[in-house]
């Protein structure tokens, strides 16, 4: 077994100790280095005895057995091991912007068209929490993707940079299910913030803003132009989870939209449609719907993707503890073999 | 080599002190067969609350010389509250503003998420506040009822100065009709008692002068100079109340170590199976035989005349 992981790419010997104060337990090591009256014989004369170079350094391996115990074992309740490190791999996967729709609406029912949509917050069929499901799964089953999480009402709320940590994003995700509707949807100002997320980020592959949503917002022009702006420059495909109501026209439909709440949403989408990068529209209208949605994006966003795998920090303690016990053994072996007394 | 061969040399390895040895490789042999065990220990799920309204903008904490507000400086104080090398405490985050509060993050683990949970911290700021007026005690009873729809039932730290905008009259103050007990947590106090002016921001948090006290709503609606609602100060009478009203705790931030009464209360531990390295016991108990055995002469007894 190689002592610093024989699997590390580069050989980099970072150390450290989760319980460095143990380190002042040191000095014990150098104990076995005192003369100790019981290890001495008596003899008559000293000058008689033969030079004894073997018996000499026989001496030296016992007391080196001796400080290697103690010290192994000091090092040991230290703790030692090496802190968590980044590796740079390829993976498929996306660096994904999920920015959720927290508005008042998205507290409603999936319903059909002419039904009037409640509002309880346990309801299976609540928009926000159908979203969040098929979001969490699709952060569960997907390692090798970036995310992070950003909700929008009147303003947007950043709730995580892109993280290293699934348990972070999937933490968003639950938080995003249980919190009250805002007032407001100023998407604009979401998405401004969602492209804000790729500034200053190295390109490493693909790039998804993930915008759940039930629409209904309004972008005006000057936002707009920022928006293209922003895609084009960070080079972000735009997926959108659109939670329609049930038995609406589809946004691409021929006829022009009627209902105030759909005139809304085609016009989202033809913005959406002028983007210079990808743009994919998914409609769901049912907790199935949303479920297909995901597994679609699932499928898409399978590009190679460079990214920095954490490796957590690697406990060497166990190597020091064979260590010791390797010391041990081999002192017993020393006084099985060394005369330390002419009486016994 | 015969049996008695052997006999003499393993007689001879374990005279004189020697047998210390063996216990000792038995310690060892057992630190390294039995890395880690499940210990029922206290531990804590938190959820922080943090009020954004403008009022937390006012600059009355002092970090590195530098003043800083009240929001800086209770994010602060939790960041460093966490620096707590026992992973004993589950913590998320929310922002209060208007009546409500959002969810950012359910509790998640410490240790392991430390960083991550760092940077969800850093992008709270006065630009969250979904709402222009801060009504601290709906905002309180929201808290209560929206995270139990956590599993499990976080406790909560509520960070305010205790200004409600607009105003709230004493009667006013309700009864909370949920059953006391049921979330537990600490309301913790903002601020300094001298009232300062507040700073005005715009939606994208930009600095843009202080409220006059003609621009908000004064209690009463005169300016008589019994109300400044203009200024803002640590309202801790009024925080005192509501935490009585809910059943919380309250103490107020005047450093990090504040926290330590909110965030390691017994009252709201709950025993967690943690995996717990316990291979410094056995480990330690090695250390100690050999150190024994190899003690300076000076640590013997006098057993010179049984040597002659």
């Amino acid at each position: 077994m190689s002592l610093f992981g024989g699997s590390a790419p580069a050989l980099d010997l970072a150390l450290d100790f989760a319980q460095p104060w143990a380190l002042l337990l040191l000095p014990l090591a150098l104990l076995p280095l005192l003369r100790h009256r019981a290890e001495e014989l008596t003899f008559s004369s000293l000058p008689w005895l033969p030079q004894d170079r073997v018996g000499r350094w026989v001496e030296r391996v016992g007391r080196a057995a001796a400080v290697l115990a103690i010290a192994s074992i000091v090092l040991a309740l230290a703790e030692p091991g090496r802190p968590e490190w980044d590796v740079p791999r390829i993976g498929r996967g996306a660096e994904i912007v999920v920015l959720f729709d927290s508005s008042l609406s998205m507290d409603d029912e999936m319903v059909a068209k002419g039904q009037h949509p409640k509002r309880r917050r346990d309801s299976p069929l609540r928009k926000r929490n159908i979203a969040r499901e098929a979001l969490s799964r699709l952060v569960e089953r997907r390692p090798a993707d970036r995310y992070s999480l950003l909700m929008f009402g009147a303003a947007p709320f950043r709730v995580t940079p892109f993280s290293q940590s699934p348990e972070v994003i999937q933490a968003g995700i639950a938080a995003a299910g249980i919190s009250n509707g805002l007032p407001g949807t100023d998407l604009g100002r979401g998405l401004v913030a969602a492209i804000s997320q790729f500034d200053g980020r190295a390109y490493s592959g693909s790039r998804v803003i993930l915008l759940v949503s039930d629409g209904a917002a309004e972008i005006d022009d000057t936002t707009r132009a920022i928006i293209r702006d922003g895609m084009a420059r960070n080079r972000i495909a735009l997926d959108w989870i659109y939670l329609r109501s049930v038995n609406w026209p589809r946004l691409d439909s021929e006829k022009e939209p009627e209902a105030v709440g759909l005139i809304k949403d085609v016009a989202m989408h033809r913005f959406f449609k002028t983007l210079p990068t990808t743009y994919k529209v998914f409609e769901a209208e049912s907790p199935d719907g949303v479920n297909q949605a995901v597994a679609e994006i699932e499928r898409q966003q399978n590009l190679p993707l460079e990214y920095l795998e954490r490796v957590p920090r690697r406990d060497f303690t166990h190597v020091f503890y064979w260590l010791a016990i390797v010391a041990c053994t081999v002192l017993l072996g020393h006084r099985a073999l060394t005369v330390r007394s002419f009486a016994a | 080599m015969n049996g008695t061969a052997w006999r003499a040399y393993a007689a001879n390895a374990l005279s004189g002190g020697g047998w210390l040895l063996l216990p000792a490789l038995v310690l060892l042999a057992f630190a390294l067969a039995v890395p880690k065990l499940p210990v029922t220990r206290d531990a804590y799920d938190h959820v922080v609350i943090f009020d954004v309204s403008q009022s937390m903008n006012v600059e009355d904490y002092q970090l590195d010389g530098a003043p800083v507000s009240r929001l800086a400086f209770a994010k602060h104080a939790v960041a460093e509250a966490l620096k707590n090398p026992r992973c004993d405490t589950r913590i998320g985050w929310g922002v209060f503003a208007g009546r409500k509060i959002v969810m950012l993050l359910a509790p998640v683990e410490v240790c392991r998420n430390y960083s991550a949970l760092l940077a969800a911290l850093d992008n709270i700021d006065g630009r969250m506040a979904f709402e222009r007026s801060s009504e601290i005690q709906e905002g309180l009873f929201w808290t209560l009822l929206n995270v139990r729809d956590l599993k499990p039932t976080p406790s909560v730290v509520f960070m305010t100065d205790g200004h409600e905008a607009p105003p709230l009259p004493p009667q006013r103050v309700r009864g909370y009709d949920g059953q006391l007990g049921e979330v537990r947590g600490w309301v913790v106090g903002v601020g300094t008692l001298e009232p300062r002016p507040i700073p005005k921001t715009d939606p994208d948090g930009k600095r843009i002068g202080f409220w006059r006290a003609t621009e908000v709503l004064q209690y009463g609606g005169a300016i008589d100079g019994t109300s400044h609602e203009h200024l803002s100060e640590l309202r801790e009478d009024h925080l005192k109340l509501l935490a009585k009203t809910v059943g919380f705790g309250y103490t107020r931030l005047v450093s990090p170590a504040s926290l330590d009464a909110a965030f390691h209360d017994r009252a709201l531990a709950h025993p967690a199976k943690v995996e717990t390295d316990l291979r410094w016991i056995p480990g330690g108990l090695a250390l100690l035989l050999l150190a024994w055995r190899f003690r300076p002469d000076g640590l013997r007894r006098r057993r010179a005349s049984a040597a002659r």
